[in-house]
């Protein structure tokens, strides 16, 4: 009686908590996709883009920015980890 | 500056590390994994302050400095993007993370080893990291030597220096292994980041009239130095040449890719990743922009390396400041030294020497604090020839970590790498890094860390096109990962 219960309890509560694996597989490629770009642009941007433009509003800022993108798109991924 | 205020500065610091190394023993027991992972059981906040200790040297407040005194903003971009390759934590850390406890790994190239079903991978790689590591940690020893004795007008001789650091190193790596480093460096980062955005602080708002003023006079006086290519140094090559083996720097180092085994949950991991990218951004912000007063303050250096030392020992800086700095410096020095030490000893024990399976924990512990001797007189040694050999492998050390990168990576997402593919990559990419690093050759404008990239990875490949890949481990082990990566929602 009790397992009868508990069993599909059980499955709902794995079901909720965790993503199946196509929908992981696809976070992950979108992740390293977005992040591929965002590191190509670290160089694109003050090499091309802002080429001898001689502000602290250019390369400097730019890097920067980039910097705090990189930083919170990385924790981000962390908070999708469970312990479980 | 008077001598005794840099010995007393240097005593409370000594004594204050000591007190923590002390205390971290406490209710340790004696295994492998205690004391070389501190038993997988590190808190979130230590791991990242020890990650941020250990990752960051003397190099920020002295070479990011300096690269930013001589070349401007590019010395801001190339640490950021070696910064960005964490987000590569996000995804090898619980693999690696994972794989360590299921499988009893104490070092990165014992799994790789296992990965392929071939201890010579192990051997290879653990003998490549030695002979990069061993000369970076002597350069780190050099750095205090010089330190110490500028900053006391040469009243303290080099040598001195170079010994306190290496008697600090070893002291706090050999008291309780892992344990005692991650607490000393967990003080040590505090240091750091303290000291050097006080100092920062100090000179901007005493001598440069504020962040808004500093930044005009950048503007005005050396505008060039804000883009790239600038005064000259950073250009695409360079920088290309200079942030490649650096991005890959989380993995390829195995003093901070063996901490992926430490933390004791994943939460403690992402603590240590979100701790170690704030700290990483604050601390390389300070670097470059205490880079950047020193060009505004003293612009006529002929050597760009002094501009630390330089702008500590000048009429810029009062006298308790600059000591306070020196120990920041110094502590950032010594935490990594100490991390490279307890790493190499593993390396050594578990990889070069195969010990895993044939001799007690007891007997690999007693060889393994036997090493740490053993790896810090050679540091000492080759800290005080001064050889420009030594130099040059230090340089040459982020370049010569990153052949084992294809491996890690086939490891994890390739099923039909194999050991040859593997053994080869390394052998050629070591082989490729220190000829193009010693003759300086950069074929077609590309620096040695592309080159040595682009060879082990298309080594790797090919070779491992051509021979059979250990099937049932790669599925087993990639199994096995699937599965708790799945459950655990790691991407």
């Amino acid at each position: 009686m009790y397992i009868g219960v508990y069993t599909p309890d059980k499955t709902l509560y794995q079901r909720s908590a965790s993503m199946d694996k196509n929908k992981l597989k696809k976070k992950r490629i979108l992740w390293v996709v977005w992040l591929l770009a965002l590191i190509i642009s670290a160089y694109f941007v003050p090499f091309v883009l802002l080429r001898n433009v001689n502000q602290v509003e250019a390369s400097f800022l730019y890097w920067t920015l980039f910097a705090v993108l990189a930083i919170i798109s990385t924790i981000k991924i962390t908070t999708y980890w469970s312990d479980k | 500056m008077n001598p005794t205020y840099v010995y007393t500065a240097v005593i409370i610091y000594v004594l204050l590390g000591f007190f923590i190394a002390y205390k971290s023993r406490q209710g340790m027991k004696q295994g492998v994994i205690e004391y070389f992972l501190d038993n997988r059981s590190t808190g979130g906040i230590v791991s990242a302050l020890s990650y941020s200790a250990t990752t960051y040297s003397a190099f920020m407040m002295i070479g990011l400095a300096g690269f930013t005194y001589s070349g401007g903003v590019g010395a801001l971009g190339f640490e950021l993007v070696y910064l960005a390759g964490l987000s590569l934590v996000a995804f090898f850390g619980p693999r690696f993370w994972l794989v360590g406890k299921k499988y009893g790994y104490v070092t990165p190239y014992e799994m790789l080893g296992d990965r392929f079903q071939n201890k010579w991978v192990a051997i290879i790689s653990a003998g490549s990291a030695c002979i990069f590591l061993i000369p970076y940690l002597s350069v780190q020893l050099m750095g205090i030597g010089y330190l110490l004795n500028g900053l006391s007008g040469g009243q303290i001789p080099f040598i001195v220096g170079v010994l306190i650091a290496a008697l600090l190193a070893i002291s706090w790596a050999i008291i309780a292994g892992m344990r005692s480093v991650t607490w000393t460096d967990s003080l040590q980062s505090l240091i750091m980041i303290v000291v050097s955005v006080l100092i920062l602080f100090y000179v901007v708002y005493n001598h440069l009239g504020g962040f808004m003023s500093f930044f005009n006079e950048l503007e005005t006086n050396h505008a060039n130095f804000l883009s790239v290519p600038g005064p000259g140094f950073f250009n695409f090559q360079a920088f290309l040449g200079l942030t490649l083996p650096w991005f890959f720097f989380s993995i390829s180092n195995p003093q901070v890719s063996q901490r992926l085994f430490i933390p004791k949950s994943l939460k403690a991991m992402k603590t240590m990743i979100k701790g170690f990218l704030i700290f990483g951004l604050i601390y390389t912000l300070v670097s470059v922009l205490w880079g950047f007063s020193a060009k505004i303050l003293l612009p006529g250096l002929t050597q760009a390396d002094l501009a630390t030392p330089s702008l500590l020992g000048s009429q810029y800086v009062p006298t308790t400041l600059g000591l306070i700095a020196m120990i920041g410096i110094t502590a950032a020095a010594i935490s990594t030294v100490d991390s490279i030490m307890l790493t190499l000893s593993s390396l050594i024990v578990r990889d070069l020497m195969q010990s895993r399976d044939e001799y007690s924990d007891k007997k690999q512990l007693r060889i393994g604090k036997i090493v740490i001797f053993i790896i810090a007189l050679i540091g000492i040694i080759f800290a005080l020839q001064q050889l420009d050999l030594i130099a040059t492998l230090s340089v040459a050390s982020s370049v010569g970590l990153m052949v084992v990168v294809p491996t890690i990576f086939s490891a994890f997402f390739w099923k039909k790498g194999t050991a040859y593919g593997s053994l080869t990559s390394i052998i050629l990419g070591s082989i490729t890094a220190l000829y193009l690093q010693f003759t300086n050759l950069k074929p077609l404008g590309l620096w040695p860390g592309v080159w040595t990239l682009i060879i082990s990875a298309l080594t790797f490949i090919i070779i491992s096109y051509i021979t059979e890949p250990p099937k049932e481990k790669a599925e087993e082990f990639l199994g096995y990962l699937d599965q708790e990566l799945s459950d655990k929602n790691v991407l």
